[in-house]
């Protein structure tokens, strides 16, 4: 249970998110105090921290990349980001694009209110394809569109120029992409991250399965997404596509309470 | 069923001869109508909570008849409550008058409350009716009494007797109107022939008994006050003068009546309910109406002459 | 935004334990909750509660009609209860037999709800129902078969057309795909997952299944003993459980 000095905390920071946003038009993100433990019960309750102290503040037109040892924790900060792991403390705020710019707290929102956010304003290309299952490729790269009111007709064909471009043939297409290739698969999961040019994105090693020309065409889509005014939170495995497409890094360093385990 | 004539007197207060027997005005040792006066009371109490409630199913409390379920007990239980000695009673039997049941319950009559008996609808007070409607329009002077074996129309396809009180008491009647889209599925029209389902004063879902849906047009609007005894199944339900009754249908099958491409072969009528009658071993057939009362009427009361040269050998033949 | 439907400190039990306790939460229209939880949980005596075919002992339930008034469920009579449920409301039982009327044809039995709530033209009941046989993948030529000639799986199509025909608002599901074989499972999983999201539905499902929970759900309830142990975001409570059941549910699933 939180003390009054902790709600305290909470409350003023609270006031200072709404400010901090009302002040810096260009604000997207803003993150504070981010800690992550993990509690395994089944193994006898040992915690395991993956984040410390994490702050984060990122604006429109800014690509934040975050950089650090394996373990430090940069997949749980994304994690977190977007509502997939509940943070332990600190307050994540986000400006909702849907709803007039007001900063809407990811932690202790409602399911649906993750839900508008993550539809309207908050991408995010996980390092793995997680996708229903059974779905053509077409179909799964044009459902972020169709579930924001895009024509059917449209959308599929604004899915089929990302594809293109992203060098996924088109025989493909018609296809679910259980059966591909690791780097199809990759190319699969950034086009439907990407469609919907999110004013917010979290991309997750999405260039870690793609040979070199892959990845510099991701490049370029990450810094025409930047330039278009988005805001991105990134990690990237090669210092090439690294220094393409930052304007910022962040070093995140493995708390120094923890025990020897590598968080997934 | 029009079976031919056998000495019928006609004479309207005829009673006695009207069965060829004789007896005392109320046969030895029995109370008036057969049934004693707490539960004729019953009954009327049952008839009269009917009344109120058109087409609803009241419980009452059915008596062993000297005859078994399933021969009009209940019928004969809601005459014994109303008849009275200035009553003229009428019983017909799938129209005829002359059926072994219609003349046997006339005459259970006749020997326990010694009231007049005719074969003629016009002047009947009371018409106990085994699946028809008398063709001859009735009057608000009489009732007439239907024998019901069935009185759930959801029986088929609900068998649980508490979720059917519910269905009513709710009128959740969907289910009817499935039984119908299936026959018009299964048959291109609703097949139902008989014991047509029909909502009583826009609310009771009700079974009008096994009459013909040739006869439901006759229900609607009647002067007369109708009355139904299921024995068997414990239950009367009533359709008061003048009460709307509509047969069910959709609005793009709607309900029609049977119509013959023949006329009775023996008064000629067009408009009545005919029987198809096979008469001798050549599957020689002939339609004669329903109605016997109706078709002695329109020959003009022919019954002394003999119509036997239309029929060699005269027999009962099936009803329609 | 108003709940379609809340409820607070819900409690049935059988003689003092079993069934459910405590249970709160609010369903927003357009949501699809999965309830989880191992036999016994009292997963299956909460959607009955919830659905008003068990009544509670305690707690109160509260639901938003479609002309926007609040209704106090456990207050209604049993005839607003019985409209409700042929009006707004659909039950998907888990075997189909039990939902479905095994004498009529596949027609009439999508056709019923229609016809009573007042349908009374037999073409457009009949196109009604052809056009649900296609949105639920049937053969639309075998409109006119009874229940039993169809498969299991198209049964449950059936029943799940039937459910969904007078254009409910709010569904409940008692593990709609168990006793099915894997493929059809799958494939009656991918029609959910398209009705809900193209009819906007919303859907509360009982099952034992996380992959359901994971592929239909946007919230997820989980559920020990009688008890919600945690409810939240699909995603977050299946990759990030905190509380100890829920680590040992996630955990317990055999990977593929």
């Amino acid at each position: 249970m939180q003390s009054i000095e902790a709600d305290l905390q909470a409350g003023s920071a609270a006031r200072d998110g709404a400010s901090a946003f009302a002040a810096h038009p260009a604000l997207m993100l803003r993150a504070t105090g981010i800690g992550k433990t993990f509690t395994l019960h089944g193994q006898g309750g040992v915690q395991i921290e993956a984040l410390a102290d994490v702050s984060l503040e990122v604006e429109r037109g800014e690509c934040v990349v975050l950089v650090g040892p394996s373990g430090a924790g940069k997949s749980t900060l994304l994690r977190c980001l977007y509502g997939n792991y509940l943070a332990s403390t600190g307050s994540i705020e986000i400006r909702d694009m849907t709803d007039q710019g007001r900063p809407v707290s990811i932690i202790g929102a409602e399911p649906r209110d993750v839900l508008r956010l993550r539809r309207g304003v908050v991408g995010y290309v996980s390092q793995f394809l997680r996708v229903i299952p059974r779905v053509p490729t077409l179909a799964l790269v044009a459902e972020p569109l169709v579930s924001r009111g895009v024509a059917e007709d449209e959308a599929r064909a604004r899915a089929a120029r990302l594809l293109a471009r992203l060098n996924v043939p088109e025989r493909l297409w018609t296809l679910a992409p259980a059966t591909f290739s690791g780097g199809e698969q990759q190319r699969v999961n950034i086009a439907r991250g990407l469609i919907a040019e999110h004013p917010l994105l979290l991309l997750d090693e999405p260039t870690a399965s793609l040979d070199a020309e892959n990845r510099d065409v991701v490049a370029d889509l990450i810094v025409e997404a930047r330039e278009r005014g988005a805001a991105i939170v990134g990690i990237f495995h090669d210092e090439e596509t690294r220094s393409k497409v930052a304007t910022r890094r962040l070093e995140l360093q493995p708390p120094r309470r923890h025990a020897v385990l590598e968080i997934a | 069923m029009n079976a031919p004539d056998t000495a019928l007197s006609r004479t309207s207060s005829d009673s006695t001869l009207a069965t060829g027997t004789s007896h005392d005005s109320a046969a030895h040792g029995y109370n008036f109508a057969y049934l004693d006066e707490q539960t004729k009371r019953m009954l009327r109490r049952a008839l009269l909570k009917a009344v109120a409630v058109p087409g609803y199913q009241v419980p009452f409390a059915s008596r062993e008849m000297p005859l078994p379920f399933g021969w009009g007990t209940g019928g004969i239980q809601v005459t014994a409550a109303i008849i009275g000695k200035e009553d003229t009673l009428k019983v017909i039997d799938q129209g005829s008058d002359e059926t072994t049941n219609a003349v046997n319950i006339r005459r259970f009559f006749a020997r326990t409350t010694g009231v007049a008996t005719t074969r003629r609808t016009a002047e009947a007070t009371i018409v106990q009716t085994r699946h028809r409607i008398p063709e001859t329009p009735l009057t608000e002077k009489q009732i007439l009494v239907y024998q019901v074996p069935m009185p759930e129309p959801l029986y088929r396809l609900e068998p649980r007797v508490a979720e059917c009180k519910k269905l009513h008491a709710l009128a959740d009647y969907g289910l009817i109107s499935v039984k119908l889209y299936e026959d018009i599925v299964h048959h291109g029209s609703i097949a139902t022939t008989y014991d047509y389902p029909v909502i009583v004063n826009h609310r009771y879902l009700t079974s009008p008994s096994p009459i013909p849906k040739f006869d439901n047009p006759k229900m609607h609007m009647n002067p007369a006050l109708q009355l139904f005894g299921a024995g068997r199944e414990r239950r009367i339900h009533a359709i008061p003068p003048y009460t709307p009754v509509r047969s069910l249908d959709f609005d793009d099958h709607p309900f029609e009546v049977q119509k013959w491409q023949h006329a009775c072969a023996l008064c000629g009528s067009k408009e009545s309910f005919l029987d198809e009658m096979i008469v001798d071993d050549a599957g020689t057939r002939m339609f004669v109406c329903s109605d016997s009362d109706y078709c002695h009427e329109r020959r003009g009361d022919s019954d002394i002459e003999s119509p036997a040269p239309l029929l060699p050998t005269a027999r009962q033949g099936e009803s329609a | 935004m108003t709940p379609l439907l809340s409820a607070r400190a819900l409690t049935k039990q059988y003689g003092g334990r079993n069934g459910c306790r405590n249970v709160s939460f609010d369903l927003y229209p357009g949501e699809v909750l999965c309830i989880v939880g191992e036999s016994g949980s009292g997963k299956t005596t909460l959607l009955n509660t919830l659905a008003l075919k068990t009544e509670a002992d305690s707690g109160s339930l509260h639901y938003t009609a479609t002309h926007g008034d609040t209704l106090d469920l456990r207050a209604l009579s049993e005839p607003r209860r019985r409209l409700l449920m042929r009006t707004e409301w659909g039950f998907v039982q888990q075997n189909p037999r039990d939902g479905l009327r095994s004498g009529v044809s596949a027609g009439a039995n999508i056709g019923e709800p229609l016809m009573a709530v007042g349908a009374r033209h037999y073409g457009e009941i009949r196109r009604a129902a052809t056009q649900w046989m296609e949105r639920v993948e049937l053969d639309a030529t075998r409109i006119d078969e009874f229940p039993a000639a169809f498969s299991g799986g198209m049964q449950q199509r059936l029943q799940i057309a039937r459910n969904l025909v007078t254009g409910p608002r709010l569904v409940f599901m008692d593990e709609p795909t168990a006793g099915l074989d894997v493929s059809v499972q799958a494939r009656l999983l991918d029609l959910l997952r398209t009705l809900t999201s193209t009819l906007h539905l919303s859907v509360l499902i009982v099952t034992h299944d996380i992959g359901v929970a994971r592929l239909l759900a946007h919230r997820l309830m989980v559920m020990q003993a009688g008890e919600v142990v945690e409810a939240g975001l699909t995603d977050q409570v299946l990759d990030d459980p905190q509380h100890p059941y829920t680590q040992t549910l996630v955990s317990s699933v055999l990977p593929v």
